[in-house]
């Protein structure tokens, strides 16, 4: 007997090593190395020693740095809240109405979902071109259609710019919750829906009471991942508004802040930038752990 | 006796050397560059060298400059780096020679250094130690279309205030005074000294802040400021949405008179259209007099590895690179302005840019000093200020006072 129950132990063991390795080979050690680094003073690639909170201390003092990262980290929550509220709620819509047409549904969400096929650098510069003032076709067609009073810089203007990009993003990726709720909707048994409708013939309430609770762990799950993915966005502000998060810092965020500190002239910036990646890292754990356990419980409240 | 033995020896060294080049392999060179789009001009380069100097080879390996940083220092901390590398100028240069990870170059290893202005080698000097030898050098100036120049019957300004006359009448001709990116804001750095540098002044203001005598929130600077603010509509239509391209598309077709940008912009606007005739100027100073200034920057520096595989072949192409022989080839082949003196561009726009910039040489700190493309970098806070400007986001005693700040951050960390 006992043979066979350190067997119980060897033979899942043998099988999930493979991975193990990889896994704390390419995500746990270069964690650990960037929390290491973070309290470490750099002298370019040289390593002086141990500093402790110090990095950690300059991301928070230092008057041009500060600014920058409260400022990037506000872009941040803003572009997350943005689109969180467009891409999701569209999202939902249109698994909706796919899920209500006879025909062409796969069509459908295929060409819906293509933009997330292709890469967030490149969708920045196609639409930076398509919003050239000058000679995109947008504002050709401004032009065209007798309205060039229409046309603006709309990349260039800050205050147009944030929300134009969350706009981007939204068009890239909102083929992304269709799918997830298109799935939630497709479990929703019929006889369910049937039954209310024997209650009440208006939509509104069913939808209120019955689809809408049963989306919950859809939404939730759809919120987790755009909150982690706003949180680390990078490739689309790069290529809308350049390493600085232009225009005049209005697409500013945590990643570009990151990215300019780690490839800067800073003597020190390997372990300063450590010390911004690994907070950034804690935040967004924290908060989407925080995230998870508020939407059970609003989905335990609602069902 | 001890001598005629050293003398002999090293004469069968140089026998063994030298006769053993014939049959032994080839020695290979790995240089590093971020300059992978010309990496064919660079092989043309370092052929007339391979050429004057059997048995070597020269392998240039380009590299996308974003990655270059990360690349080279993983290079150069390890096995299978270069030989000798590209590096970035000025303050870029520290984090490598700290980390102890360059070696040293003196006028003894290199005596061609003498083929250097001051200015140039300052470009690779950190700690009071030279690690690199300069190769190209930059300048900021305005392009200028002469044949809409001709045809509005324009001459070139002998003081500052005739830019505005000139401006005018540009406009009133339905043409674009100045081709202008304010998109993509690393360029306005280029723009803001090119076009009103002259107003808070040249080395002498320069110079005083970096000593911390002035300040860059005087009045002369923040001025300067307000003037770039008020050349908004002298710049294109929605100029906050035009990106460098367009700013370089509406200059070679003729839609913009003017277009403040450095040399290396040239090449682009020749090959766009070889048939144009473009001249250049330096905005002069108020009310003018003596030559204009006319900002600068060399751009980079050929180091050896500390690590170098054949440290000796190293230094010899090092050497060779630091002659004016180099010089003439690079800037033939590149039609980029070398930093070796006494070497002609075969462009006589580009060697009249090298001209007007000897005139009256004024360091762009911003890129010489405070070189990074972060923050702190006093660098990255005059890009966001000049933008934020166009944009009507800050006011110029605001965007001085940030640039102030930065700077005063870079100089404690410097301590």
């Amino acid at each position: 007997m006992p043979a066979q129950g350190r067997n119980h132990w060897i033979t899942p063991l043998v099988f999930v090593t493979p991975a193990l390795v990889l896994y704390l080979a390419f995500t746990i050690v270069p964690l650990i190395t960037v929390f290491f680094f973070g309290m470490q003073e750099f002298e370019g690639a040289a390593r002086r020693g141990f500093v402790g909170f110090d990095n950690y201390t300059r991301l928070i003092n230092s008057p041009t740095l500060a600014p920058q990262i409260w400022q990037a980290f506000l872009n941040n929550w803003a572009f997350f809240l943005g689109t969180l509220v467009i891409q999701n709620t569209l999202g939902l819509g249109l698994a909706i109405l796919i899920a209500r047409t006879d025909g062409g549904r796969r069509f459908f969400q295929t060409i819906i979902a293509i933009p997330f096929l292709v890469n967030p650098l490149v969708v920045g510069y196609v639409w930076t071109l398509l919003l050239n003032p000058n000679f995109g076709p947008v504002a050709q067609m401004l032009d065209q259609m007798g309205r060039p009073d229409l046309i603006r810089p709309w990349l260039g203007e800050p205050a147009l710019a944030r929300p134009i990009t969350i706009l981007i993003n939204a068009w890239q990726w909102v083929g992304f919750p269709m799918l997830i709720f298109g799935a939630a909707l497709g479990a929703i048994p019929g006889e369910i829906t049937e039954a209310a409708r024997l209650d009440s013939e208006r939509r509104w309430p069913i939808f209120r009471s019955i689809t809408l609770p049963l989306l919950m762990p859809a939404i939730g799950t759809v919120t987790v991942l755009t909150f982690i993915g706003c949180f680390n966005a990078f490739n689309l502000q790069f290529a809308v508004g350049g390493v600085n998060g232009g225009p005049a810092g209005a697409n500013d965020v945590l990643g570009l802040v990151f990215y300019r500190l780690a490839f800067s002239g800073d003597m020190n910036a390997i372990g300063v930038s450590s010390a911004l990646a690994t907070t950034t890292f804690a935040f967004v754990m924290v908060v989407a752990l925080f995230l998870r356990r508020m939407l059970a419980r609003i989905e335990e409240a609602v069902t | 006796m001890t001598r005629t033995k050293t003398l002999s020896g090293t004469a069968i060294v140089l026998i063994l050397a030298t006769g053993g080049a014939a049959w032994a392999e080839n020695v290979k060179i790995n240089v590093w560059s971020w300059q992978a789009p010309m990496a064919e001009s660079w092989d043309k380069i370092f052929a007339a060298y391979e050429a004057a100097n059997p048995g070597i080879d020269v392998v240039f390996r380009g590299i996308p400059g974003t990655d270059y940083p990360t690349v080279l220092q993983t290079g150069l901390s390890g096995d299978g780096g270069p030989d000798l590398l590209m590096l970035h100028p000025y303050a870029a240069v520290a984090p490598y020679s700290r980390a102890g990870q360059l070696r040293a170059i003196t006028s003894v290893d290199v005596p061609e250094l003498s083929n250097f202005m001051p200015e140039a080698i300052a470009a690779a000097r950190i700690d009071d130690q030279v690690w690199g030898v300069p190769f190209a050098k930059q300048t900021v100036q305005v392009f200028y279309n002469k044949k809409i120049f001709a045809d509005l019957g324009l001459t070139l300004p002998a003081k500052f205030e005739d830019m505005a006359t000139i401006a005018a009448a540009v406009k009133e001709a339905g043409l674009i005074p100045y081709a202008v990116t304010g998109k993509d804001s690393w360029q306005l750095v280029n723009v803001f000294d090119g076009l009103v540098g002259p107003l808070y002044g040249g080395a002498d203001f320069l110079k005083a802040a970096l000593a911390g005598e002035k300040s860059f929130t005087d009045p002369a600077f923040v001025a300067a400021l307000q003037a770039f603010d008020d050349l908004t509509p002298d710049f294109p239509r929605f100029v906050a949405g035009v990106s460098y391209t367009d700013a370089q598309t509406m200059f070679s077709s003729g839609q913009a008179a003017m277009y403040p940008g450095g040399a290396w912009e040239l090449g682009g606007f020749r090959a766009t259209d070889p048939n144009m005739d473009i001249g250049v100027f330096s905005v002069p100073i108020p009310g003018g007099g003596g030559p204009a200034p006319t900002w600068g920057y060399e751009d980079g520096a050929f180091a050896i590895s500390a690590k170098a595989a054949h440290p000796d072949e190293a230094l010899a192409l090092l050497r060779w690179i630091a002659t004016p022989e180099f010089g003439q080839v690079f800037t033939d082949t590149l039609a980029q302005a070398s930093s070796v003196n006494g070497v002609t561009p075969a462009d006589p726009v580009l060697g009249e840019m090298l001209a007007n910039y000897a005139a009256n040489p004024v360091p762009m700190v911003w890129v010489t000093d405070y070189f990074g493309v972060s923050a702190p970098a006093p660098y990255a806070a005059l890009m966001n200020a000049a933008q934020s400007l166009l944009a009507d986001a800050t006011t110029p005693a605001e965007a001085a006072a940030s640039i102030q700040a930065s700077v005063d951050e870079w100089n404690a960390l410097k301590k």
